[in-house]
């Protein structure tokens, strides 16, 4: 073991270099590591927040363009559906639940679904997690609303407080708010780790009310106004919905289901299976995410091409030490193995390094992902095939040791005691 | 018993072009030999051989050479390695010393290589290398890092590592030639010293024959070897 | 940023949209594989020239036995598409139509034609967690590739086999 320890003392010696050679280890098993850990928890996160929904249901047009606005409240529709169309189909003894949505306007930045108090009842996520409350409870009242766990934490929004919804989607104020028709804080929703947290949930008579005076998509003038208090829940009928999911009573039943509806004939609808199409998303995702992959392999060899240079360029100033070495009864093999070790030692302290980069900058960027792009990174151990990728890293760093190893060692032979430099 | 026994050594670096042929050369145990030779006599090549560094392929290398008794050439090329950890203390004539280590660290170093020589000492490591680092004067430097030293307190340092586990041959290729000339006094006096009190057999190699009076015996390599002569 | 990310992701979508769309492929076909506890349904679907040469209704005596010897291997489904043998699956034709056209075409030029082929499958013990292997390039070799569905209570994924050969886990 003394040739271990006398690799750790002379990467010890030369503190700078070796700790440059490290640190570009570190950084670029750090960007390999960090496009596993994203694309793992991006999946891993997006298939956890929708649970036992066979079908989603929307106007035809891209699946996976239904899939986000409806599941993950990313970009928007282009067309909603007519609320008879769904009575119709939910009314086939085929469906066990469906749970509409109303989709368009926001408040600061946060998605309004217009839903039912089906959503609090049926909808699943994590395999069988319901959506509970915090405090309060769902939204009975047209001007009701319950409001999401991170959409309470970062607004500091409790219940009873009243709040205004503006319309269309837009990150800061709008243009249109819907101030004439104020909604009030009944319920907020335990954090669920999905896109829910940033949602606000109001009835899909609130959805109609607050746009039941508008024109042409234009806000009403002062007396064209029609005051929320006549507004009753009654004298709303409901014409539009964005989408709406659907849980069948057999598995057996979702294929016949989806053709049904994708041949619906009142108007062009569409049914998408939300789990294919996400495997659908990252089959188109995965090209990028390989070439991605495949960019950072490359920085590792680069960062390796750094430890070679710098191993090779120090031989000759090291010839020296290795007659001593010589000298003193180390053989041939021994000298082999103590620049084999220095090269393994840099990139396995390098592989280390790189592995804490990657957890200390998901523990820093896990609150900013959440925040700003709806994705919740778990912080999860590593997997067996990053693992894998970590050992042979680290094996390729004691195999790259030899290429300088064996020059020092016909050096060393040359040399003998030579006491020439 | 002899120390180092040579009978007809050939030895060439490359075929047809002979560097040594030394047909007889004994040196008893104990004695302390002063090895004398101009610059390209063959001194290097010698000493490399006796410490089994060097290694002759049958057409290069031809004779006996016996050190302790022990025909190196019967010996594989790791045991060879190991006889000279076990065996021998070699001292350079410059930069005898890992930069990477602290004094003491280089003065065990054979010892942490070679177990069989590290077994010779009987108490601990550290504590043996520490009093003969105090005997050489290497007191304040124990765990200094050894470019700090100066070249006298280097050499001495590079003594104490060719003496710690007592090796029965010493070689000390021009260990004297960056000193001046009062240091150069006092190091061969403290080398004598050393290697009469572990009863080792020294070979001091010099181009610099002022040094030979006080040695037991003088050695011309020009006269020794027969390549040289021609 | 967060804009970027969005048209990323709609790129991607509108790049999977266009060969997601009722895809009428030539080499590629679709399985569809739903199961509850122990049984489950099979919707298979594959334009006609990738499964027996040629896209119109047979006529010449050999077309039809081409046709023919194409829906037997249809037929017999457990040949190439194997449950596993602990379970005692077996797998009925519901229904097999040879050439089916596609009414919806607006390209104007003569429409595509595709296999259409329904089967069900009853097992002695629930299918869940088990592992189903293909094996069409023996029985369809014009196929490159099987886009497999499987929808299930907790599971529900898109593959793709190439060649139609592989393994999916329940």
């Amino acid at each position: 073991m003394w040739i271990f320890s006398l690799a750790l003392k002379s990467i010890k010696n030369r503190k700078f270099i070796t700790s440059l050679t490290i640190l570009s280890i570190a950084l670029s098993v750090g960007l390999f590591l960090s496009v596993e850990q994203i694309r793992r928890g991006a999946r891993e996160s997006f298939s956890n927040t929708i649970s036992k929904t066979d079908l989603i249901v929307g106007t035809k047009g891209g699946s996976i363009q239904l899939l986000l606005y409806s599941v993950f409240h990313m970009g928007s529709a282009t067309n909603n559906l007519l609320y008879k169309s769904y009575e119709k189909i939910k009314a086939n003894p085929a469906i066990e639940w469906t749970i509409p949505y109303s989709l368009g306007d926001s408040h600061r930045g946060y998605r309004v679904v217009g839903t039912t108090e089906d959503f609090y009842k049926f909808y699943k996520f994590r395999q069988d997690k319901s959506v509970e409350f915090e405090s309060g409870n769902s939204p009975s009242g047209i001007f009701d609303v319950a409001i999401g766990a991170e959409v309470a934490k970062n607004l500091n929004y409790q219940v009873g407080r009243k709040i205004i919804l503006s319309h269309g989607i837009s990150e800061g104020a709008s243009i249109y708010d819907h101030g004439d028709k104020p909604f009030t804080i009944t319920g907020v929703l335990k954090r669920t780790g999905t896109p829910i947290d940033r949602a606000i949930y109001i009835t899909l008579e609130g959805m109609e009310a607050i746009h039941i005076d508008w024109q042409n998509g234009v806000p009403p003038s002062a007396d064209e106004m029609i005051h929320p208090d006549k507004i009753k829940k009654q004298n709303l009928p409901i014409g539009q919905i964005t989408a709406f999911l659907v849980r069948c009573k057999s598995r057996i039943e979702v294929l016949k289901l989806q053709r049904e509806i994708d041949a619906f004939k009142g108007e062009p609808l569409m049914a998408i299976i939300p789990g294919v199409t996400l495997s659908e998303l990252w089959r188109g995702i995965g090209y990028a995410e390989e070439a991605l992959k495949a960019v950072s392999l490359l920085v590792i060899a680069v960062g390796f091409l750094g430890m070679l240079v710098s191993l090779y360029t120090t031989l000759n100033e090291r010839r020296r030490e290795m007659a001593i070495l010589r000298a003193i009864g180390a053989r041939p093999v021994d000298i082999i193995a103590l620049l084999v070790f220095e090269s393994g030692i840099l990139s396995a302290l390098g592989v280390l390094l790189g592995v804490i980069f990657v957890y200390a900058g998901l523990f820093i960027f896990q609150p900013i992902l959440e925040n700003s792009f709806n994705l919740y990174l778990p912080i999860q151990m590593l997997s067996n095939v990053e693992l894998t990728y970590l050992l042979v890293i680290v094996g390729a760093g004691f195999l790259i040791g030899l290429i300088p190893a064996l020059k020092a060692y016909r050096n060393a032979l040359a040399d003998g005691l030579s006491t020439k430099i | 018993m002899a120390a180092i026994s040579i009978r007809n050594l050939k030895f060439a670096y490359e075929k047809d072009n002979p560097v040594l042929d030394i047909p007889s050369l004994d040196i008893s145990s104990g004695e302390k030999v002063f090895l004398f030779g101009p610059s390209g006599s063959g001194k290097t090549t010698l000493l490399g051989l006796m410490a089994g560094v060097l290694e002759g392929s049958s057409n290069l290398f031809s004779g006996d050479l016996n050190i302790l008794d022990q025909n190196l050439a019967k010996l594989s090329v790791s045991q060879r390695d190991s006889f000279r950890g076990l065996h021998i203390g070699y001292i350079f004539q410059l930069f005898n010393l890992i930069p990477y280590l602290s004094v003491i660290e280089n003065i065990c170093l054979p010892c942490v290589i070679n177990s069989k020589r590290r077994a010779k000492i009987k108490c601990d490591l550290n504590r043996a290398a520490e009093d003969l680092a105090i005997e050489l004067g290497l007191k304040d430097f124990l765990h200094k890092p050894v470019l700090r030293l100066s070249v006298g307190q280097q050499q001495r340092v590079a003594v104490a590592r060719a003496l710690l586990g007592e090796p029965e041959i010493l070689i000390a290729d021009e260990p004297t030639s960056a000193l001046d000339a009062d240091h150069r006094q006092k190091f061969i006096e403290l080398l004598f010293e050393q290697a009469s009190r572990t009863r080792a057999t020294l070979i001091f190699v010099s181009h610099d024959q002022s040094l030979a009076k006080s040695f037991d015996r003088n050695l011309s390599l020009n006269e020794l070897n027969r390549v040289g002569a021609r | 940023m967060r804009k970027i990310i969005f048209l990323a992701l709609f790129g991607f979508a509108s790049v999977v949209n266009a060969h997601e769309q009722k895809a009428h492929v030539h080499g590629v076909a679709e399985l569809s594989l739903a199961i509850e506890d122990k049984g489950g349904v099979i919707a298979f679907e594959a334009p006609s020239e990738s499964i027996y040469g040629f896209e119109h209704a047979a006529k010449t005596p050999a077309e039809k036995k081409a046709r023919d010897q194409a829906m037997d291997k249809l037929k017999n489904l457990g040949k190439i598409l194997a449950f596993d043998a602990t379970l005692g699956c077996k797998i009925q034709v519901d229904k097999i139509d040879a050439f089916v056209t596609d009414d919806d075409d607006d390209h104007g030029h003569s429409s595509h034609g595709d296999v259409h082929a329904s089967f069900k499958v009853n097992c002695s013990k629930p299918l869940k967690n088990s592992e189903v292997s293909f094996s069409f390039s023996n029985a369809f070799s014009r196929l490159n590739t099987l886009k497999v569905q499987i929808i299930g209570d907790d599971k529900q994924s898109s593959v793709e086999l190439k060649k139609g050969n592989g393994k999916i886990k329940l």
